[in-house]
């Protein structure tokens, strides 16, 4: 590393921004993704250790079914996708989680395969949730055709022609996933079966190498059918405009319950995060090419913004900040010297007083851009071995737990809990999908169900009952008398080790917006042009811009993440 | 659309058992400590699920009877001493150890309890003839694990030299479908806590459209 950068006399030591700032869902629901995100971490480390791809299997037939298969080969191991493409009418292809047909369906083995084991994931895999995988497979998951988008790409192609990007961009893919489960689901490999494996350090990287392949298989896909139309005349998509084809998403509120179920692991995330951007603003003077570089990206962020459409309103007003921040970041830019004594750390500021939470944490993101030495290191911390028990303190005296609880939840102090607005959510789920919902507690009978994902309230009701204690009891006998706060304080417990662990935010009131939840996930895996649908579900994009596994040698995945700028807003 | 070899991963079958344990009436904390508690028997080769779907059943009629799981020996009246609320008692220090004998419905399910306490040193459990010398990172029992599975038992628990320890763990990671009825009955439980779908409650709980086609 630099010492100029670095050296401790000129560091200013910037302390990580708080818990009490980050964690708040109106900041959360506006992170953007970073050279931190899962994606980008799987990337390089495949580019960096030279992995190789192929395709040992295609057996699609002219109506678009059959059987695929994608090789990953890395130093140690090999994993392998299986694609089963399948033949789908248009009018069951509804509704995410909860159809039970899709276009495609995937699970990534652990490993080369033969065929028992194509004929044993045949007999299950397009059956997602009603059928069973083993520990030889680490992922399984569906996805869709983009109606509009797949058909025009497949018609342009069978005539010999190049699709527009300005039909293509608006939506981003050819084929949207509704779910990608890992981690032991459905007969999945347990996480802990892999989770010392180098490829794999980090968060999601199992289910994100099956997302890129998963790309590859759309493209595949779209060509075979253009070419089984039109064998002679059908041509294959042009590289630039290829690689504007990402994967699409759809997801709901599977996603937001996870936020809350994990308070380590969220905890590792976003303090990976923070430190990176502390880092950075205590960088005392930045080089040329580092300054260059980060001009050129927030000018790509303003194109980034730009085609960034959206119906839903909240989401539309929130771009339009973001628009109007990036303009003003821009001119702001212009008059500063970024060549100065701690211009990061100066230009932070500005924003923090000048831009609205989504341009803050956009810029949160681009400052750490020109920084892989002192970033991309911290990738490796962001996860966390939640298998094992986190064993509750007994010895603790109750005001201890008390001053903890305090602390932690001293935003609930304002609420009143026995308000219809402060709780009138319930966390539950339907034993329909066995999905997570969110239903109206005073409209619905689900009160019985709720999940516990409401800590604020829970910790405010254990503190009422801990205030009946000796302060100088054990938790021990608190718990003995009150099981019904066993969880709370377990969290309570963990959190105060891991403060960026818990939501700072009622989880249950009537204004609550869970696509703020699934936002601050998805930025974490990379996803960009987030898409709400409704108040608690959305469309992404994912791998937009990337490289495919044919030109990852060649190509630099963390170039390509911000649209290309074109010339007229070059300076 | 299973197949012969079919298998659940033990994560898996540690979040039904939070889910199935939470549906027979346990607050979610307790749940939880039953999750933990089935994972760590079944890593190490011990009867975890079997004994998880003896004991949720047994629980979930003695609740319906209005019969009361209680915390500590000595003091079950009507009840029965729960092997998961004992448990959490002993490891949270709540309770010291037991001197004498005591009275305990399933047993088995204490030992990642006392595994949690035994610190340096080892415990020994003993159920009725049978002895378990449990450490804090594994068992040993001369019995084959399936005999471990007792329905109640008076039991003691002793202090030993930490130099009596012999507690190689066998290494399991996956449930195997001979537990196929076992997880038949956790997932009857765990269905307890969802709620019933209405098309209303389908529509506005997920905030989904009709249809998906973009």
């Amino acid at each position: 590393m630099d010492n100029q950068q670095n050296n401790p006399q000129h560091a200013h030591h910037t302390p990580l921004r708080p818990a009490s700032q980050v964690m708040r869902l109106a900041r959360m629901g506006s992170f953007h993704q970073s050279r931190l995100s899962f994606m980008r971490v799987l990337l390089r480390r495949l580019k960096r250790e030279n992995w190789q791809f192929d395709r040992p299997v295609w057996r699609i037939d002219s109506n678009g079914v059959g059987v695929a298969t994608y090789r990953a080969s890395g130093p140690e191991r090999s994993y392998t996708l299986v694609c089963f493409a399948h033949d789908l009418p248009d009018d069951q292809r509804s509704d995410r989680v909860i159809a039970e047909a899709w276009d495609a369906t995937f699970t990534l083995h652990d490993g080369d395969l033969g065929e028992d084991d194509i004929a044993r994931l045949h007999a299950n895999v397009p059956y997602q949730e009603a059928g069973r995988i083993s520990g030889a497979e680490l992922v399984l998951s569906r996805a869709n055709r983009s109606v509009r988008l797949f058909d025009y790409v497949a018609t342009c192609l069978a005539k010999g022609e190049q699709p527009d990007l300005a039909q293509i961009e608006p939506v981003g893919y050819l084929m949207r996933t509704t779910a990608v489960y890992g981690s032991g689901k459905f007969g999945a490999a347990d996480r802990d079966a892999w989770a010392d494996r180098p490829e794999f350090a980090g968060s999601f990287q199992p289910e994100l190498l099956s997302v890129w392949l998963i790309r590859a298989f759309t493209i595949d896909m779209v060509e075979h059918m253009a070419a089984c139309r039109a064998p002679d005349k059908a041509v294959k998509l042009s590289p630039d405009i290829r690689r504007r084809i990402g994967v699409g998403n759809s997801t709901g509120l599977g996603m937001a319950p996870f936020l809350v179920n994990h308070p380590a692991l969220i905890h590792a995330w976003i303090e990976a995060r923070e430190t990176a951007l502390a880092r950075v603003r205590d960088v005392r003077q930045a080089r040329s090419e580092e300054t260059a570089l980060f001009v050129d990206l927030v000018k790509r962020a303003a194109l980034n913004a730009d085609d960034w459409h959206v119906d839903h309103e909240y989401q539309a007003q929130k771009i339009s900040g973001l628009r109007a921040d990036l303009a003003a970041l821009i001119a702001h830019i212009k008059r500063s010297d970024l060549a100065a004594d701690h211009a990061w750390d100066k230009l932070y500021s500005w924003a923090e007083d000048n831009l609205s939470l989504e341009g803050q944490e956009q810029l949160v993101s681009l400052l750490l851009e020109p920084y892989p030495q002192l970033v991309d290191d911290l990738a490796a911390t962001m996860s966390a071995d939640e298998g094992n028990r986190f064993r509750i303190d007994g010895t603790m005296k109750v005001a201890t737990l008390t001053d903890i609880i305090r602390e932690i939840y001293d935003w609930t102090e304002a609420l009143d809990f026995d308000s219809r607005d402060a709780q009138a959510r319930v966390w539950y789920v339907s034993e329909e999908k066995l999905e997570p919902r969110l239903g109206e507690r005073f409209e619905e009978p689900i009160a019985d169900y709720e999940q516990p994902l409401a800590p604020g309230r829970d910790a405010k009701r254990a503190l009422s009952d801990l205030e009946r204690f000796d302060p100088q009891d054990s938790i021990a006998g608190f718990l003995m008398a009150h099981p019904e706060h066993r969880h709370i304080t377990r969290r309570a417990q963990l959190v105060c080790h891991c403060g960026y662990g818990e939501i700072r935010d009622n989880t249950i009131a009537a204004d609550m917006l869970p696509i703020d939840l699934l936002r601050c996930k998805l930025s974490f895996f990379g996803a960009t042009k987030f898409d709400p649908r409704s108040d608690r579900w959305l469309r992404i994009t994912m791998f937009q811009g990337a490289p495919f596994p044919d030109e990852l040698a060649k190509l630099d995945p963390d170039a390509l993440v911000y649209p290309p700028a074109v010339d007229n807003l070059t300076q | 659309m299973t197949t012969p070899t079919h298998s659940w991963s033990v994560g898996e079958t540690r979040s039904l058992t939070v889910k199935a344990a939470r549906g027979v009436g346990m607050p979610w904390g307790v749940a939880e400590e039953a999750g933990f508690a089935l994972d760590w028997l079944v890593r190490r080769g011990a009867p975890g699920v079997t004994a998880m779907c003896r004991y949720l059943s047994f629980y979930a009629v003695g609740v319906e009877q209005g019969r009361t799981p209680v915390t500590v020996p000595g003091t079950e009246g009507d009840g029965w001493v729960c092997p998961l609320r004992f448990g959490t008692a002993i490891s949270d220090g709540a309770i010291a150890l037991p001197d004498g004998e005591f009275k305990l419905r399933e047993p088995i399910i204490l030992i990642p309890f006392l595994a949690a306490c035994a610190g340096s040193g080892a415990l020994r459990l003993t159920i009725g003839d049978m002895s378990i010398i449990i450490s804090s990172n594994g068992f040993h029992s001369e019995m084959i694990p399936h005999s471990l599975l007792i329905a109640e038992a008076e039991c003691r628990i002793a202090s030993i030299a930490a130099d009596d320890l012999s507690t190689a763990t066998q290494q399991v990671t996956r449930v195997d479908s001979t537990m196929t009825e076992c997880i038949a009955v956790l997932t009857r439980f765990a269905h307890n806590t969802y709620a019933p779908a209405t098309e209303a409650s389908r529509l506005a709980g997920a905030g989904a459209g009709l249809s998906d086609n973009d």
